[in-house]
């Protein structure tokens, strides 16, 4: 029968869980109470660790001056951040209503007015139901709606 | 907690109060040494220690017109560097593509060879230490924090709950998760 306390048990005492149990048991039980010293020395050793990386890495304790120099800078340089983008978003909203509509050189005006009255006399050519020759013979007919009227033609 | 004789420091108006500024500066010179070592335990980085160490007085200066006194400056000081860190471990899992940072535990450990050990208790001594470091990484921030807050610090656990701002039996189960994950680590290097 294990009559040592478990690795939980072990832990809960560490942790500060106050039971008279494991207080006992501990007082009366060499194995217990050394393991216990055993993890207490490396934490010990752990702390000691701890406190020379960081007198080793610390840097001068500035003094106040210094300090609140910086603080006050940090505080200013906040604020021009936000003026910067202030600025930059009135300048993006400024640009459209600046900006004229541009246009189109005269000679670029004309060629295109010339190639739409082109576009429109080609429409009109293919537009045509009967080929030039037979125009005259075209002209004699009815409008195409009275024939559709009278049924000849559908 | 009762205040302390560090409560003395309170003040009311540090931006127009030349007596308020020398005694913001008192609680510098007093603490920034422990801020810094709780700092630097928790983030592993000298360089971001220094920053966040800065960033903690930087809140507490901007604040030492608010602190009501109702604890010691060093436990509200100690309150605001554990929120500091707890910001920049969010800040760095929001910024996944930035390493984490982390230092050689043999590097930290070798800072004891300087004492008057025997090389072989040098030894063992160093692989523990390493296994204990390693350990305290792997642990969530809040047991991080406890545990350092207890082990490095060597706070009361009332004083803990105060400047982590839960409860004592949350500090105990989290001191209880960190003490068993860092002892199963050890017992499994033996």
């Amino acid at each position: 029968m294990n009559t040592h306390l478990t690795e939980e048990q072990i832990s809960q005492y560490i942790a500060g869980y106050d039971t008279g149990e494991i207080d006992g048991h501990i007082a009366g039980c060499a194995q217990c109470s050394a393991t216990l010293a055993s993890f207490e020395n490396i934490i010990g050793q752990f702390r000691g660790s701890a406190g020379d990386w960081a007198g080793r890495e610390c840097p001068r304790i500035p003094d106040i001056a210094t300090l609140s120099g910086t603080f006050r800078r940090s505080r200013t340089r906040s604020l021009r951040w936000v003026a910067a983008v202030a600025t930059l978003a009135a300048i993006v909203a400024a640009v459209p209503a600046l900006r004229k509509p541009v246009e189109p050189p005269v000679g670029e005006l004309e060629q295109s007015r010339s190639d739409e009255q082109l576009l429109e006399r080609v429409n009109a050519h293919l537009s045509q139901s009967a080929p030039a020759s037979l125009q005259p013979l075209m002209e004699m007919l009815p409008p195409r709606s009275d024939l559709k009227n009278e049924g000849e033609i559908r | 907690m009762q205040p302390n004789a560090t409560s003395e420091l309170l003040v009311t108006d540090i931006d127009n109060a030349p007596a308020a500024l020398r005694k913001f500066d008192e609680a510098v010179q007093r603490y920034w040494q422990r801020v810094f070592r709780f700092v630097l335990a928790s983030v592993r980085d000298v360089n971001e220690a220094e920053c966040l160490t800065q960033d903690c007085f930087c809140r507490a200066y901007k604040a030492w017109n608010r602190f009501r006194g109702d604890s010691s400056v060093e436990t509200w000081l100690m309150h605001i560097a554990v929120n500091v860190v707890r910001d920049f471990f969010r800040n760095r899992r929001l910024q996944f593509w930035r390493r984490a940072p982390v230092v050689d535990a043999s590097e930290i450990g070798c800072i004891l060879m300087d004492r008057k050990l025997s090389p072989e208790t040098n030894a063992v001594v160093q692989e523990q230490l390493r296994n204990v470091w390693a350990a305290t990484e792997i642990l969530s921030t809040k047991q991080r924090t406890v545990f350092l807050l207890r082990f490095v610090d060597e706070m009361e656990l009332s004083e803990i709950a105060q400047v982590m701002g839960i409860t004592e039996g949350s500090v105990k189960v989290h001191l209880f998760r960190a003490v068993h994950a860092i002892r199963k680590r050890l017992g499994r290097s033996q």
